[in-house]
């Protein structure tokens, strides 16, 4: 193992060149943390020395090393007494403690630099950072993984970097980094995710145990979306795991009907599912959906969501025209980049021109960035605004140079682009040039939200087919394929790489139809599936092996429990419109705030609603059930008026609420219950029974 | 579930959405875990039994508050002057003359040091130790305890008076753990909690019923029988304080006395402490007190000492705070609670140590004040302190991870041991912090 440590050492400390600054000083600089973020990379630095987050500035490094604290920091005359050794040897007092052992090679590394002179040398940059392996297969638990890294610099050369890489396991338990040499020892089965890190770039590489070597992939249910099914299906393959059947008619039907127009289906509708004898019943009834009156009017609601829609007490006309826009966008089956494009550049008066709320939206030209950023790149571009962003491309340039293409707009009612406008960039200290990210510059600033609204929707710009798609994905499966609609970086890959990109590119060929790409989801066999056993749901569930449950939103909840509980004669009545029709939360309905409602001040997946005791309070004793319970219009009460049989009572809202039948067994232990009771002590039974049914987790969420 | 290290587990249905991130593609961005080389100094087994935190949110000056300076210019100094304390060389901003007479039961820290200057992450940072930015939602210290020291008592262990904030929250223990907020005004004549008495017409038989049948379905379409169904935790423990009347009773303000009440102040804050107390009182383990208002980038004068209610006596926010937190400490004192109980008072960070053109200070987080009182803590002492204008440390920094470490020492909880992620992932309770020896 010495002998090891000895021959890479050996390649960045050659005795042939010098050691140089950019490529071999640096790198052990972000090997031992020093410029992390919670040490001097920190954007205020650390005890009055600042380095550049993860050396990502080398001019400003050198400088701060070198030339900043009147040049204490490096003796040149004696080497081994500058600052940079003696601090992190713990020679000296450290606030980060001991960092570098004193026979280590970074030590060695650091002084022989000083010894030449401590000179910049020649500026180089890191061109690739290259992994072996970048995508392992173990084949049993605790087996060892050696890892290497490799360097390619603007000069050429391509060197061994092992050593001065940083390997990570954010779950030590499952796979975990041993030294000397560098390996991955994994001890649990499952795709684990480790990172690399040298001198300013990140990578991310994979091993992937397989839960179960022996047993051969179960026949697939058949599915008509083909090349979803394949590439769930190859990685379930590689995983070892079998995915579930396909889920039961009424099973399917609710969770269909649920995700694409927000309702739950009507008993009829649920019998004419059952008894038609079309073939392909299931795709006739999906595409029929997708064509309904009430795929818009649900749509429109997840759109405002995402656009994060949020009007005013003072002005709710604003909120209601970008509402009305966008449910006629989704009626009239506009393209999805035309809609795009047109919120990113319309001006006018925002009473009246919908798009233009979107301007409105954001505060201030760094906030529009972000929110293009998340909504419609699927990052988090916030993170450039101090540093370089730590785990993706994105620059300080990039993040400013994107503010600044939105830095004229005027957000008051009459959106308009201004003469003058700017932001500065933090880290010139100046005005920063309006900026394509992770391009180039752009020339005129009249014309700048143009040229990015081209930018973002060009063919080959995939970064907004991608994110658009995975949002669709995370809608329908309940995660996306990049975990976090709004998380795209390097370090947070897709589970299905492959898949993201057939469907980016399937959506992009065929006019930004939102609707052919709910089709290809809703048709797969992976929507289909049923739900996992108790023993293995977590592992399937994680790989749409098997259906994932998850909440229906406040504005779905609440007018499920009105289309349980009232007819729709008495809703129309008393209340006008349903739930999922106020697309701005400003508009007050303490119901739904009670139930969750996302202000929309943030990503509405991230504000994850964790409502606590006050939500289960709520429910038993609040009025939000009980008054809908005792309500004498309601569909309780006047079945009990009209002297229905418990039994059917209790088939009905069984059937209405959760789309299914009670087993033989229960229905059985309910008529038990109900027998002999006056008729009196049977209504609150009932009472008590449509209560459970309407608070039970499985009305409250879709699987 | 029960996992290896034999805590107990639960996942909540809407955590499921999450798990399948996290269990093999999430990142860390804390990857660059430096080689830990300081020893550590542990104590455990503190001997505070319950916790109240007053959470000064906006981010409280330390030039106003706890850390006044003599000897600077009028625009670092501010508007108002230091005056002395119950303990010789300690001195406090004058607008604190009540808490002057306690300060011989605080530590008072003036070296808590942070780099994140935002609220959001800033009081994320300040609330669980760890700063933001892994998948990995952190818990609060209340979450934290609320797991660590199950209760079966009805009352909830973890209680946010009298509205909580996103970082106050479970994380990853799951909304079980979370904290119940009472979403009232203490302070208000009709002040009640929420729903906690009985519908209408609906009796505790008929909420036993309802348990019961909801137990059945849940088991019908799980394919188990009803027995071998485990509801919502939070259902239980809400049908459980529903029916204990006694525990409500913790609630009844108009329970103590005039002269209790007045004590604490009239306003939302001193009321707020005074149901700390009674809740305490009554075995929960972790109060969160919230008090609103601290982001000070206007005229100090006007928000922290005179309030903008036009009253003759200040009302400000240091002057509600002075009087609440002085009779608390007082008050616990007296009831021989301070020992058994820790108080921490914190915000997300401090000002600005020169006044902005609005004389107001803008955010600060290089160095600003932490105080605790009580739980087995020395009082009467600073610990570390800030420069000559309150810029930057000058001894002894501390960081957030730091202040979790020492409050959980403190609260008897192994900051070292390991807490369980839904898809089994360790995560230890505190990541490279250091116990505050100075406190014991």
């Amino acid at each position: 193992m010495m002998f090891y440590a000895l021959l890479v050492a050996s390649v960045l400390v050659s005795d042939l060149a010098p050691v140089d600054f950019d490529s071999q000083v640096l790198p052990v600089l972000t090997y031992a943390g020093c410029n992390a973020g919670a040490c001097h990379g920190a954007a205020a630095g650390r005890g009055g020395f600042q380095l550049s987050l993860f050396g990502s500035n080398p001019d400003a490094d050198y400088s701060a090393i070198v030339h900043f604290a009147e040049g204490r920091r490096v003796n040149l005359s004696e080497a081994s007494k500058s600052l940079v050794l003696t601090k992190p040897q713990g020679i000296l007092d450290h606030g980060g403690g001991t960092v570098l052992g004193d026979s280590s090679s970074s030590v060695a590394v650091l002084r022989r630099w000083l010894e030449e002179g401590a000179k910049r040398g020649k500026e180089k940059q890191l061109k690739q950072l290259r992994v072996v392996p970048v995508e392992a297969v173990a084949e049993k638990l605790g087996e060892s993984i050696p890892l290497k890294a490799y360097a390619q610099f603007s000069d050429g050369e391509e060197i061994d970097v092992t050593e001065w890489t940083v390997f990570h396991s954010t779950d030590p338990a499952s796979i975990e980094i041993k030294e000397s040499p560098v390996r991955a020892v994994c001890y649990r089965p499952g795709k684990h995710l480790l990172t690399a890190r040298f001198w300013n770039r990140i990578v991310p590489l994979s091993v992937l145990l397989p839960y179960q070597t022996d047993r051969k992939l179960a026949l697939q249910p058949a599915g008509s979306s083909g090349f979803v099914d394949t590439e769930i299906d190859i990685q379930l393959d590689k995983l070892g795991l079998v995915g579930t059947a396909v889920a039961d008619d009424n099973a399917f039907f609710r969770r269909l009907r649920l995700d694409l127009t927000g309702r739950l289906p009507t008993p009829e509708e649920l019998r004419e599912f059952q008894v038609s004898s079309v073939s392909d019943r299931r795709v006739k009834k999906i595409d029929q959906l997708l064509e309904s009156r009430e795929f818009s009017e649900f749509w429109s609601l997840r759109l405002a969501r995402l656009f994060r829609l949020r009007g005013s007490q003072e002005e709710p006309q604003a909120a209601a025209a970008y509402g009305q826009w966008i449910r006629s966008s989704l009626e009239s089956r506009r393209p999805y980049d035309e809609m795009i494009r047109e919120m990113l550049t319309a001006t006018g008066d925002s009473h009246v021109v919908g798009a233009s709320n979107f301007t409105r939206t954001a505060r201030d030209a760094r906030a529009h960035a972000e929110l293009v950023g998340s909504v419609f790149m699927g990052t988090r571009i916030q993170c450039a605004n101090c540093h370089n962003h730590p785990f993706a491309s994105w620059t300080q340039d990039d993040y400013h140079g994107l503010a600044a293409i939105f830095s004229r707009f005027e957000r008051g009612r009459f959106v308009q682009v201004k003469k003058m406008g700017a932001v500065t960039n933090l880290r010139t200290g100046e005005a920063a040039s309006p900026r394509l990210p992770g391009q180039h510059d752009l020339e005129d600033a009249d014309s700048a939200p143009g040229q990015f609204a081209n930018w973002l929707l060009e063919k080959d710009n995939l970064h907004f087919a991608k994110a658009t798609v995975n949002w669709l994905w995370d809608a329908m499966m309940g995660r996306g394929l990049v975990a976090g609609v709004d998380d795209f970086r390097e370090t947070n890959p897709p589970s299905h790489a492959r898949l993201l990109e057939l469907l980016a590119d399937d959506f992009v060929d065929h006019g930004y139809d939102l609707r052919r790409t709910l089709g290809w989801i809703a048709k797969s066999a992976a929507y289909a599936r049923s739900r996992g056993r108790q023993t293995d749901a977590k592992e399937l569930e994680a790989w749409y092996g098997a259906t994932v449950a998850r909440p229906l939103m406040p504005e779905v909840l609440l007018d499920a429990i009105d289309d349980v509980l009232f007819t729709s004669e008495v809703r129309q009545s008393e209340k006008g419109k349903r739930a999922i029709e106020m697309l701005d939360p400003a508009i007050p309905f303490p119901e739904l705030d009670a139930l969750g409602r996302c202000s929309r001040s943030e990503n509405c997946q991230s504000t994850s609603q964790q409502q606590g005791l006050a939500s289960k309070l709520l429910a038993i004793n609040g009025a939000l059930m009980n008054r809908r319970i005792a309500d004498r219009t309601g569909r309780l009460q006047r079945a009990l008026a009209d002297g229905r049989p418990p039994e059917v009572i209790i088939l009905e809202f069984y059937e209405r609420a959760l789309s299914n039948r009670p087993s033989d067994t229960q229905l059985a232990l309910w008529l038990g219950e109900l027998k002999g009771m006056s008729r009196e002590a049977q209504t609150r039974w009932l009472e008590d029974f449509v209560w459970s049914v309407l608070s039970s987790d499985e009305f409250a969420s879709n699987r | 579930m029960q996992n290896r290290s034999g805590i107990v587990t639960t996942t909540h249905r809407r955590d499921f959405l999450r798990i399948g991130s996290l269990m093999t593609l999430g990142i860390s961005s804390q990857l660059m875990s430096a080689k830990p080389a300081m020893s550590r100094t542990v104590v455990r087994n503190g001997k505070a039994k319950s916790c109240i935190l007053l959470w000064l949110d906006g981010g409280p000056s330390h030039l106003e508050t706890f850390d006044p300076k003599r000897d600077v210019p009028e625009e670092v100094r501010g508007p108002f002057q230091p005056i002395a304390t119950v303990v010789p060389g300690i001195e406090l901003s004058e607008l604190l003359p009540l808490t002057a007479g306690v300060t011989d039961k605080l530590a008072i820290v003036r070296s808590v040091s942070s780099p994140l200057g935002e609220h959001g992450i800033a009081n994320q940072y300040m609330l669980t130790g760890y700063q933001p930015g892994s998948p990995v939602v952190h818990p609060s210290f209340g979450a934290v305890f609320a797991q660590h020291r199950r209760s079966d008592a009805p009352l909830p262990n973890y209680i946010v008076v009298p509205e909580s904030r996103p970082s106050m929250g479970a994380g990853f223990l799951g909304s079980s753990f979370g904290p119940f907020s009472i979403a009232s005004d203490p302070a208000r004549p009709d002040f009640q909690v929420k729903d906690l008495d009985y519908f209408p017409g609906v009796d505790g038989d008929r909420l036993k019923r309802r348990r019961r049948f909801l137990r059945e379905i849940e088991a019908m379409e799980k394919s188990l029988s009803a027995g071998n169904v485990t509801l919502d935790p939070l259902f239980e423990k809400a049908f459980r304080l529903i029916d204990t009347p006694e525990a409500k009773r913790a609630f009844r303000l108009e329970e103590e006395s005039e002269a209790t009440r007045s004590r604490y102040g009239g306003r939302t804050f001193g009321q707020s402490c005074l149901l700390a107390r009674r809740l305490i009182e009554r075995g929960v383990g972790l109060v969160s007190v919230l008090q609103t208002g601290w982001d000070t980038h206007q005229n100090l004068i006007l928000s922290l000492r005179d309030g903008f209610s036009g009253a003759k006596v200040g009302v400000g926010l240091v002057p509600t705070f002075d009087q609440a937190f002085s009779a608390l400490i007082g008050d616990l004192h007296e009831r021989r609670m301070l020992d058994e109980t820790l108080v921490v008072a914190m915000g997300e960070f401090g000002r600005t140590p020169k006044l902005n053109t609005g004389g107001g200070r803008d955010h600060w987080p290089r160095v600003f004040s932490v105080v605790f009182a009580g739980g087995g803590v020395r009082g009467g002492q600073v610990i570390g302190a800030s420069d000559r204008i309150g810029e930057s440390p000058l001894e002894r920094p501390i960081t957030p991870a730091d202040l979790a470490n020492t409050i959980y020492s403190l609260l008897g909880i192994d900051p070292d041991s390991e807490l369980i992620t839904p898809d089994g992932r360790p995560i230890r309770i505190n990541q490279g912090g250091h116990f505050i020896s100075e406190m014991v």
